[in-house]
């Protein structure tokens, strides 16, 4: 009679516990796979939720007064472009946009110029990009409410303080500043606005990610001011203790919940394992004292093990997976679709589900075959 | 030249610091058809007897040679395959695995199925090759087991207390059983603790001081 055979028999007979072991490898495999997915759904949607939130640190330069600042939407004064280097050597704000912003008459209208450039990091770290303006040089993108009133199309030409540009883009109506906004390459509108080497504001994302901070504004402005002698730093706090409120959210309940459910499952498969072996140890017995090769004997257990484990891990899969994109979407307001398979992630499940359920008979199956066959039949007798 | 020999053979363990012999220093030589009876009380050592000679138990002192291999010179795996080739087991607690009918257990052993019908129908347990060990009396798990000592043609057959859980009738089929086994060309060692008598070659007692012979009844 093969392996197979008489594992496939051993199941048919002991069918509950079999049925207990392949739903802790289930619960396990469904757990990881449920916190995997939601952990890398989740970094998405962090990402889609800060773009769509913007910016939450304005850095603006050492002269501006705050109270012409929000009444007129900018700053008068400027920076030396340099500051953007000095900002290399501290944790707190990343994700730097750097612009500047002037209000200026065109073709009978006030429009609000803005320069802007795409995202720097800081030490070039490649980062997906999510905030700021790629605009070419030589090319404006204008807001809904400018365009109507100057009767401007995408594709047009148009000059601007004496300058043609190439309008590349007209932007759908939003409701707010930007549909009176000019955008530009911050390289032309320093060159336009006679601002060579300057800048007026810097936007960026404040990274008090993870930890609690009393006071985070204390504690940017403690780590900005003896980089940017002079800067004011304004925190938008909604933003910043939203996006700071969403990550943490995700961040401990992956922290703790994970390790959690993983550590009882993997117990629960573990212990199960080592009863089966237990239980079965007069088997183990009389198959060794019929002569039959250790092999053979742990070929029994493993191939159990495996077998189990590929079960368990299928349906884990499939568990995992629903519960991510079901329960995902009400734990961490992810989109269901966001939730995301792929091969490798299925494939790597059913190779290590039944690797983790053979190494957690290994030891007692191990002990069992190289004893004496009268010892273990003593024992189990 | 005697099938299996076990030469000074002892059996001591520690229990605690304390010696414990299992198995006080005794020699057996067991001849081609020779169905040997070893009688003792409980505890006396006959099981470990017995696990010593078919080569499941290392002692701690003598020799078992099977043929011309010297059982105690074999590693555990050497041990094992001349076990599955020339030794047959009944154990006293039968030990059947519960997920195989009759006929597959007795198959376990090897042989030819054919070879098992025949033990098993010899046997009294024609009626019963598909049933499993949890669907059988004591009785036909025991007679079972030892169609599974017999099945692949041993040269010796070691029974621990294979008439215990016997009636009469089934106590009898298995002792007919043995005796074409011995006449067939095999040998036997089997232990008792009941002194019923047997039409056998030998019987022998085993003591503190080790094993001695009895007449044959």
């Amino acid at each position: 009679m093969s392996t197979c055979s008489l594992v496939w028999r051993e199941l048919l007979l002991r069918k509950w516990s079999a049925l207990l072991a392949v739903s802790a490898l289930g619960a396990t495999v469904a757990a990881a796979l449920f916190f995997f997915l939601l952990a890398r759904s989740n970094e998405g949607e962090t990402r889609i939720l800060q773009r769509d939130m913007g910016l939450n640190l304005l850095i603006l330069p050492p002269d501006t007064s705050l109270d012409a600042y929000w009444a007129k939407g900018l700053s008068t004064g400027s920076m030396p472009v340099e500051f953007l280097t000095k900002l290399e050597d501290q944790v707190v704000a990343n994700r730097l946009v750097p612009m500047i912003k002037r209000r200026r008459t065109w073709q009978g209208r006030e429009v609000l110029l803005t320069g802007i450039s795409g995202e720097i990091f800081k030490q070039g770290k490649a980062m997906k990009p999510v905030f700021g303006r790629v605009i070419k040089p030589g090319t404006l993108v204008l807001g809904s409410e400018i365009a109507g009133m100057l009767k401007l199309e995408a594709g047009q030409s148009a000059e601007l303080l004496g300058q043609v540009f190439l309008i590349a883009q007209v932007l759908q109506p939003v409701g707010d500043e930007q549909d009176v906004q000019v955008f530009l390459d911050l390289a032309d509108a320093q060159t336009l606005l006679d601002l060579e080497g300057r800048i007026t504001e810097i936007e960026a994302l404040e990274c008090h990610c993870s930890e609690e901070v009393s006071d985070p504004l204390v504690a940017l402005r403690a780590e900005l001011e003896p980089l940017l002698p002079g800067a004011v730093i304004i925190r938008r706090d909604a933003l910043a203790d939203a996006r700071r409120d969403q990550r943490q959210l995700a961040e401990r309940f992956l922290q703790s919940g994970f390790p959690v459910i993983a550590l009882f499952c993997a117990l629960l498969v573990g212990v199960l394992s080592m009863l089966n072996v237990r239980d079965r140890r007069a088997e183990i017995g009389v198959l060794r004292a019929l002569g039959k090769p250790s092999v053979q004997v742990a070929g029994l257990f493993l191939g159990r093990a495996v077998f189990l484990g590929l079960i368990g891990g299928a349906l884990g899969i499939i568990g995992g997976g629903f519960l991510a994109s079901d329960l995902g979407t009400l734990l961490f307001h992810t989109r269901a679709g966001a939730v995301a398979f792929d091969l490798d992630l299925v494939l790597t499940a059913l190779f290590i589900t039944p690797l983790f359920a053979a190494l957690a008979s290994l030891v007692p199956m191990a002990l069992a075959v190289v004893q004496d066959p009268v010892r273990v039949l003593g024992e189990a007798s | 030249m005697s099938v299996l020999e076990l030469h000074q053979g002892e059996m001591r363990y520690d229990l605690r610091g304390q010696q414990i012999i299992a198995l006080a220093q005794s020699s057996l030589c067991v001849e081609q058809e020779e169905f040997i009876v070893v009688r003792g009380v409980s505890g006396a050592g006959k099981t470990t007897l017995l696990s010593i000679l078919g080569g499941m138990l290392r002692p701690t002192q003598g020799t078992v040679r099977l043929g011309d291999v010297e059982l105690t010179g074999l590693n555990p795996a050497g041990r094992a395959r001349v076990r599955q080739t020339s030794i047959g087991f009944v154990f006293q607690g039968m030990h059947l695995l519960p997920y195989l009918d009759l006929l597959e257990n007795t198959r376990l052993a090897g042989g030819t199925e054919q070879h098992a019908r025949l033990l098993l129908g010899q046997l009294g347990l024609g009626s019963r090759l598909h049933h499993r060990p949890a669907q059988l009396s004591a009785g036909e798990r025991q007679r079972g087991a030892v169609a599974r000592a017999l099945v692949h043609g041993p040269e010796i057959v070691l029974a621990d207390e294979p008439t215990g859980n016997l009636d009469p009738e089934s106590a009898r089929l298995v002792q007919s059983a043995f005796e074409s086994f011995c006449t067939g060309g095999g040998c036997l060692v089997m232990a008792t603790h009941s002194q019923q008598s047997l039409p056998v070659s030998r019987i022998l007692h085993l003591g503190p001081d080790g094993l001695h012979p009895i007449d044959a009844q």
